[in-house]
């Protein structure tokens, strides 16, 4: 992924360092910057397993109907996290 | 008996395979419905144990914790000779995260793996190809590519592991289990042997676009929500039929050729009055898991539960307390149990606690009755809206909304579960599948199974005591049985009702079960076998005479009153707390009573 960038793209990256995964549109290719250190560990642990840690790509799919859960695909997997989950894992979006 | 274990991520198709390896020889063991059950099989000199799918070796929720027992446990077992771990050929990274991890465990207790590379034929489907040879090596385990569904390499996978599980134990070697370094070596695995994402999720996210979109999501939920339970009627009403009319006609053979006497009567009215009148709602929990297990297999339930999420989360509710409550409407039991999915225990709690209010088919024969007995059959619209089907549906709402608000009043509540972390909502969307028959029929036959063994010696007992309390002192009449006394000693509780004793004895028995009212009130009405024609029971009562407001007063008691002993003991080992469920039964038991006061006061 990193040999696909652009110098522009690398640029309007760090712009958007601070964006959450709550708030990306719908399409948003990013890679994950982190994940809030002060999450339950035991959920930090199983975010990990399913690959939400930093430096991992995730793609937006779908913005939850009437402000539910976002839909993100991770490698081979979607899944649904809610708000507060997600207000918690900031992403670096790459597109 | 060795053991051999089979694990694998939820999705991996790890039921149908274990269901083509066992074939008949099975059994759960524990109630069934969308739940965690533990399934034990034969399979040659093996017992093989399905155990429930899990992501990885942390848990979230209460049954990926039970889960997660269950494997720590069998890993330490002498008898477990062999652990299967399904692989989804299409998706290696996910599944190979918690297969790595499986594997390294293993290796610690000295127990031998075996990599089940599930669907196969899915991945031959989007023409990818894997070295196989290469893949065995890099995971220094054997590998065998099979599909469950087609039965491709089920032969050869049967011969394999009945070897490997014969093989002396391997010693246990120390491994190093950090889940760090195993999940890069997932991920490196996954990008030399597996497919690409893009490839594998296209269609899936192509349906969910359609199915999760604001607009035609809600429209095509709302749509299947309407027709589960249109057939819960329609499907099962024809095979009740057919039960009831098969229950009546063995009746009046075996009374026929008994005679008269006591043997007789007993027959008649206590086994299949009593008994039998229960027997007719089987067909209508099958039908119930069915649908469900279409919808759940197919994938579409985690969809719904995704749906749901929001609109839930008002009432202190999570998405996947969506599941419990749907299957609630066919018996609470499972209901109670699949709310162990629900990841916060909070929102669990609260499921489990408002979970009884969704009326259950018990309450269908009661509400069948007094509808017979309170509402006129009329049709509007040409016969498209039914006045009795739309009493039927405003009871099912009312026991729906009294949940919500009963949730969001427990929400509130400061001492509701708040000793436990709250878990979040993350939820996997599977991939959309078309359902196999084979773990479809199980579990249909399983529900009807369970349901029967479950209620059944309840029932029996409620019938025969009934009975005999009505029917001794031999020679009198009901009025004056040992019943009828213990009838008017309690009618000043049921007075206010606007109920006498008659009713007063049946409320009392179907705290027991419900589906017992109609067979009691049949047997108290004096007429033989009237749980079998609701429809001549209901003319007794309309020529006996029940006034609106009582008959409004009793249908609503019965949506919110907890009268089920099965309910309330597996409520009490859920929660285990006797406080609570006394607090349930007491609050929901004055709940109903004042509600039915209010009717039969203010509407007379």
């Amino acid at each position: 992924m990193t040999s696909m960038l652009t110098p522009a793209m690398t640029s309007s990256d760090s712009q958007d360092a601070a964006m959450t995964l709550w708030d990306a549109p719908k399409g948003t290719v990013a890679l994950i910057a982190s994940v809030d250190t002060g999450l339950d560990p035991q959920v930090q642990l199983r975010l990990r397993d399913i690959g939400i840690e930093p430096a991992r790509q995730l793609i937006c799919l779908q913005r939850g109907p009437f402000g539910g859960p976002v839909v993100i695909s991770v490698a081979d997997t979607v899944y649904s996290l809610e708000q507060p989950i997600a207000r918690r894992i900031r992403i670096s979006p790459t597109v | 008996m060795k053991r051999i274990i089979l694990v694998g991520k939820p999705n991996s198709g790890k039921s149908l395979l274990f269901n083509q390896l066992t074939g008949l020889r099975q059994k759960v063991a524990n109630f069934p419905g969308v739940t965690v059950e533990l399934k034990s099989g034969r399979m040659g000199q093996f017992e093989l144990i399905d155990l429930p799918g899990v992501y990885s070796l942390q848990s979230l929720s209460r049954d990926e914790e039970i889960a997660l027992t269950h494997i720590r446990q069998a890993m330490e077992d002498a008898d477990t000779a062999l652990v299967i771990c399904t692989l989804d050929a299409s998706r290696l990274q996910t599944s190979l995260v918690l297969g790595l991890q499986i594997q390294a465990m293993a290796k610690a207790h000295g127990k031998q793996v075996v990599f089940a590379l599930n669907m196969f034929d899915e991945m031959q489907r989007h023409g990818h190809v894997i070295d196989l040879k290469a893949f065995e090596q890099a995971l220094q385990s054997p590998v065998y590519a099979i599909s469950a569904r087609t039965l491709y390499g089920i032969a050869e996978f049967k011969d394999a592991i009945t070897a490997l599980a014969t093989q002396a134990a391997p010693a246990p070697i120390p491994v190093d289990q950090d889940a760090n370094r195993l999940n890069n070596q997932a991920r490196e695995l996954a990008q030399q042997f597996g497919m690409q994402s893009s490839i594998v999720l296209k269609n899936q996210n192509r349906i969910d676009g359609f199915l999760l979109h604001h607009l035609s999501g809600s429209l095509v939920f709302l749509v299947i929500m309407f027709l589960l339970f249109q057939s819960i009627f329609t499907f099962a009403a024809p095979i009740m039929d057919a039960v009831e009319a098969g229950i009546g006609d063995l009746a009046a053979w075996v009374t026929g050729l008994m005679g008269e006497g006591m043997a007789a009567d007993f027959t008649r009215d206590a086994l299949f009055g009593g008994f039998g009148a229960f027997l007719v709602f089987v067909p209508q929990i099958m039908v119930l898991t069915l649908i469900i297990g279409l919808l759940e297999d197919s994938g579409y339930l985690a969809r719904a539960a995704l749906i749901c999420h929001r609109p839930l989360s008002y009432f202190g509710l999570s998405g996947r307390s969506f599941v419990p409550f749907l299957s609630a409407h066919a018996c609470a039991i499972p209901a109670i149990m699949a709310a162990r999915t629900i990841e916060s225990p909070r929102k669990r709690l609260i499921t489990m606690m408002t979970i009884p209010l969704m009326s259950c088919s018990a309450r269908l024969p009661v509400y069948g009755l007094l509808i017979a007995v309170l509402v006129p059959e009329r049709s509007y619209l040409g016969g498209l809206v039914n006045l009795q089907g739309v009493v039927f549906f405003g009871l099912y709402m009312f026991g729906i909304v009294t949940a919500l608000v009963v949730s969001s009043m427990l929400a509130q509540s400061k001492t509701i579960g708040e000793q436990q972390q709250d878990m979040p909502f993350i939820l996997e969307l599977p991939t959309y599948r078309f359902p196999h028959w084979k773990p479809l029929v199980r579990r249909v036959l399983q529900s009807g199974k369970a349901f029967i063994y479950r209620a059944g010696p309840v029932i029996f007992a409620v019938s025969v005591v009934l009975w005999a309390l009505g029917y001794f002192p031999q020679g009198s009449n009901l009025e004056h049985s040992y019943l009828g006394m213990i009838g008017h000693w309690i009618d000043p509780i049921f007075e206010p009702l606007g109920l006498d004793w008659r009713y007063g004895v049946a409320i009392l028995m179907s705290f027991l079960a419900r589906e017992v009212f109609v067979g009691a009130l049949g047997t108290l009405f004096g007429i033989d076998g009237a749980d079998e024609h609701v429809g001549d029971l209901a003319t007794q009562i309309q020529q006996d005479g029940l006034a609106l407001g009582a008959g409004i007063g009793l249908l609503l008691f019965y949506v919110i009153a907890l009268q089920c002993v099965a309910t309330v003991a597996t409520l009490r080992a859920e929660t285990g707390s006797n406080r609570l469920v006394t607090l349930l039964v007491v609050g929901y038991g004055l709940l109903a009573y004042l509600i039915a006061m209010a009717c039969a006061q203010l509407i007379g």
